[in-house]
C-alpha cells in the first residue's frame, strides 16, 4: 500500500513539474518527486540508489534550480518565455492508471518487484542508522543554499540603480545587473 | 564527544542567527564566537568519540574551529554596521561562516568517501556564497570561477566514489584499505583512487589546477579570503589527500601505486616552485599570498606523495602551521587595505612605524612561512625535508630547501615595500587598526612562536595520527596482514 501511495505521489508531482506555468513551482515539485523516488528506492531495497537520488536530485539540483530561477526572475527574457501546458501528459497518466487498475494483477508483479524480503529495516532506521551523517550533510546543504539565496537576494542597502534607455527593471541583484549592463 | 556534535552545533547556530537580526545589534556576532569557542574547546578536550574519528580528525577539528573563530572575530570588527558588503545581511554572513564550519567538521569526522563528498558540497556552496557576498562584479567573477572548477572536482570525486563502490562494494575508508590490500581488484582501486586524487588536487588548488585560487582569494571580501586560504582549501583538498595516503599506505603497496606516489610528489614539487616564482611577480598583497598558498600546499602534497609516517607527520604539522600563518597574513592584508585603501605594494611604504602590531605579526608569519627557526614553520619544513632525505628523494629534498629561500625572498621584498623605509604620502596619516582587528592576528602569531619554542611538547600529539600507520607498517612487515 505504501509503495502504491509513493508511486502515486511520484507521478503526481512529476506531472506538476511538467504542467506548472511557474518555474519555481516546477522546481519544487521536481524536488518532492525526487524525495518520493528516494523512498521508492528504499522500499525496493536499493539504499545506495536512494542515497544518490536524495543527495543529488532532491538536494543539490533543487537548490541550483531555485537559485537559477531567482537569478532570472523578473527579467525580460524570462517574461517572454510562455510555457504551454502539456495536456497530453495527464491524459496519458489517467489512461495508464486506469489500465493498471483494470489489469494490475497481471502487470504489477513485473513492474513492481517485491524487493529483498529479508531486508525489512524501516526507512527511518535506514536513514538514521548507517547514513545519518549523510542526512545531516543534506540538511547543511539545504541550509547553505538557503543562506546563499538570502545573501544574494536579501535586503541590501544599496543606492537605487538608475534606469537608462534600454535598461530593464530586472529585480536582480546589482551583481547580475552589472553583468548584463557590462559595467 | 559524538562527532555529530561538531556538525550540528554550528549548523543549528546558523539557523538561529538570522532571527537575531536587529539594527545595530551584535547578537549574531557574539553567538557565532561562542559557538566556535565551544567547538574549539570540545575539539581540544577530546575530539570525536571512539570509532567516529581519530587523532587526525581531532587535530583538524581544533584547527577548523580555531581559524573560523579568528576570522569571525576579525569580521565582526572589520564590517561596520553600514559596511556595504554586509549591509542588511550581517546575520547571513555569520551564518555562512557557521555552515562552512559545519561542512568542514563533517569532512574531517566522516569515515567514508560519499559522506565526505556531501560535506565537500556544503563547504563549496557556502564558500561560493561568501566569495560573491559583496555582490560586485569581481566577487561574482571569482565565485563563478570557483564554482566551475569546484564542480569539475566534485564530478571527479563522485566518479571516484562510484568506481570504489563498484570495485569494493562500499565507500568507507576501511573498504578502500581492504580492497587495496587485496591485489585481485587493483585496476578498479587504481581508477577510483586516481579520480579521487585528481578531484582533491583541483580542490587544493595545486598546479596545474590553480586557476581559481588567485582570482577567488583576490575578489572575495577580506575575511573570506582568510577563511578560504587559512582552512577551507586545506580541508576540502589537502586533508582528503592526507586521508587517502594514510588509508592506502602508498609506500607499502608499491607496484602500480608507486606511480600515484610519484605523480603526487611531482605535482607537489611543481607547485612549490611555480607558486613561489609567480608570487615574486605580483604587486597585489592578496595575490602574493594566494600564490604563496599554492607553493606551501605543494610542500604538504610532496610529503603526502612520499607517504612515510614521518612525511605524514610533517604534512599534518605543515597543514596546521600554514593555516595559522596564512590566516595572519590575509587578516593583516585586510587591515592594511582598510587603513590605506589599497593593496598595491608599489603605493605603500613605511607602514612599520605607523602600524607596529600589524608589521610585527606579519614579520612573524613571513619568517614562519619561509621556515626560519625557532618558529613553527621551521619545524614542519624540517620534518618534511628530513623525511624526503630518509626516503631517498634527494632531489626533492634539495628543491624543498632551495624553494624556502625563494619564499624568504618574495616575503622580504613584500616586507621592504610595505613596512620598511620612509612613509609615502598615502601612509603618512595612517594609524594602527583597532584592538578587535589585532586580537586574532596577535593570537595566531603567539601560537607560531609558542609552538616553535615548545616543539617537543607538541610533537607527540602530532605523531599520534600516524601511529596507526606505523602499527600497520610493522604488521605488514611482520606478515600479520
Amino acid at each position: 500500500m505504501t509503495h502504491l501511495l509513493l508511486l502515486i505521489i511520484l507521478a503526481l508531482f512529476s506531472m506538476v513539474a511538467v504542467m506548472a506555468k511557474d518555474l519555481l513551482r516546477s522546481a519544487v515539485a521536481l524536488g518532492v518527486a525526487s524525495v518520493a523516488l528516494t523512498l521508492v528506492f528504499y522500499e525496493m531495497s536499493a539504499p545506495w540508489a536512494a542515497l544518490f537520488e536524495l543527495s543529488v536530485c532532491a538536494g543539490l539540483i533543487t537548490v541550483l534550480f531555485v537559485s537559477a530561477i531567482n537569478l532570472v526572475r523578473g527579467s525580460e527574457a524570462f517574461l517572454l518565455e510562455e510555457r504551454h501546458r502539456f495536456w497530453a501528459l495527464p491524459c496519458f497518466l489517467v489512461a495508464l492508471g486506469a489500465g493498471l487498475w483494470l489489469f494490475g494483477d497481471h502487470v504489477a508483479p513485473s513492474l513492481m518487484p517485491a524487493g529483498d524480503a529479508a531486508d525489512s529495516t524501516p526507512v527511518g532506521s535506514m536513514l538514521w542508522g548507517p547514513r545519518r551523517f549523510d542526512l545531516v550533510g543534506q540538511i547543511c546543504m539545504f541550509l547553505s543554499g538557503v543562506l546563499a539565496i538570502a545573501a544574494f537576494f536579501g535586503p541590501a542597502k544599496r543606492p537605487p540603480l538608475e534606469k537608462g534607455p534600454g535598461s530593464v527593471s530586472t529585480g536582480c541583484t546589482p551583481a547580475t545587473f552589472d553583468y548584463q549592463e557590462g559595467k | 564527544m559524538n562527532s555529530l556534535f561538531f556538525v550540528l552545533l554550528p549548523a543549528l547556530a546558523a539557523i538561529v542567527n538570522p532571527f537575531l537580526r536587529r539594527p545595530g545589534s551584535r547578537l549574531a556576532d557574539v553567538l557565532t564566537w561562542l559557538v566556535l569557542l565551544v567547538g574549539l574547546a570540545a575539539a581540544g578536550l577530546g575530539g570525536p568519540g571512539p570509532g567516529q574519528g581519530d587523532a587526525l580528525s581531532a587535530l583538524m577539528l581544533a584547527t577548523i574551529y580555531l581559524i573560523s573563530f579568528l576570522v569571525a572575530v576579525f569580521s565582526a570588527f572589520y564590517f561596520g554596521d553600514e559596511d556595504p558588503t554586509v549591509a542588511g545581511k550581517r546575520a547571513s554572513f555569520f551564518s555562512l561562516i557557521l555552515v562552512c564550519t559545519a561542512g568542514m567538521a563533517g569532512v574531517v569526522t566522516t569515515q567514508d568517501f560519499f559522506t565526505l563528498y556531501v560535506f565537500l558540497e556544503v563547504v563549496a556552496v557556502s564558500s561560493f556564497a561568501m566569495i560573491a557576498f559583496s555582490g560586485d562584479r569581481a566577487g561574482t567573477e571569482g565565485a563563478v570561477k570557483y564554482l566551475f572548477l569546484s564542480a569539475v572536482a566534485s564530478a571527479l570525486i563522485l566518479l571516484g566514489v562510484a568506481a570504489l563502490l563498484l570495485t569494493s562494494g562500499g565507500v568507507s575508508f576501511a573498504h578502500l584499505m581492504e580492497t587495496a590490500l587485496d591485489g585481485t581488484r587493483r585496476p578498479g582501486v587504481l581508477l577510483s583512487v586516481s579520480l579521487l586524487i585528481c578531484g582533491f588536487m583541483v580542490k587544493s588548488g595545486l598546479i596545474p589546477f590553480h586557476g581559481w585560487v588567485p582570482d577567488a582569494y583576490e575578489s572575495a571580501p577580506a575575511p573570506v579570503s582568510a577563511l578560504l586560504a587559512g582552512i577551507v582549501t586545506k580541508v576540502a583538498g589537502v586533508y582528503a589527500l592526507i586521508r587517502i595516503a594514510m588509508t592506502l599506505h602508498l609506500p607499502l603497496l608499491g607496484g602500480d601505486y608507486s606511480g600515484l606516489s610519484a605523480a603526487l610528489m611531482f605535482f607537489g614539487a611543481v607547485s612549490i616552485v611555480v607558486g613561489a616564482v609567480a608570487a615574486m611577480k605580483q604587486n597585489d598583497f592578496k595575490r602574493i599570498l594566494a600564490f604563496s598558498s599554492i607553493s606551501q600546499i605543494g610542500y604538504i602534497v610532496l610529503a603526502v606523495g612520499l607517504g612515510s609516517p614521518l612525511a605524514l607527520v610533517g604534512a599534518v604539522f605543515h597543514l596546521f602551521n600554514h593555516a595559522t600563518f596564512k590566516v595572519t597574513l590575509f587578516l593583516n592584508g585586510a587591515a592594511i587595505e582598510r587603513a590605506t585603501g589599497t593593496r598595491d605594494m608599489s603605493r605603500l611604504g613605511g607602514l612599520g612605524s605607523r602600524m607596529p602590531w600589524t608589521a610585527g605579526t606579519s614579520a612573524v608569519a613571513f619568517l614562519s612561512t619561509a621556515g626560519l627557526p625557532p618558529l613553527s614553520g621551521f619545524w614542519s619544513k624540517l620534518i618534511i625535508v628530513v623525511a624526503l632525505w630518509q626516503g631517498g628523494a634527494y632531489a626533492y629534498a634539495t628543491l624543498a630547501v632551495l624553494a624556502s629561500t625563494l619564499t624568504l625572498g618574495y616575503f622580504l621584498v613584500l616586507q621592504r615595500k610595505v613596512f620598511f623605509g620612509q612613509t609615502v604620502p598615502l601612509t603618512e596619516d595612517v594609524q594602527e587598526v583597532e584592538a578587535g582587528l589585532l586580537m586574532p592576528v596577535v593570537l595566531a602569531a603567539a601560537l607560531m612562536i609558542l609552538i616553535g619554542l615548545y616543539f617537543p611538547s607538541v610533537l607527540e600529539p602530532l605523531i599520534e595520527p600516524s601511529g596507526s600507520l606505523a602499527a600497520l607498517t610493522s604488521a605488514v612487515s611482520g606478515g600479520t596482514l
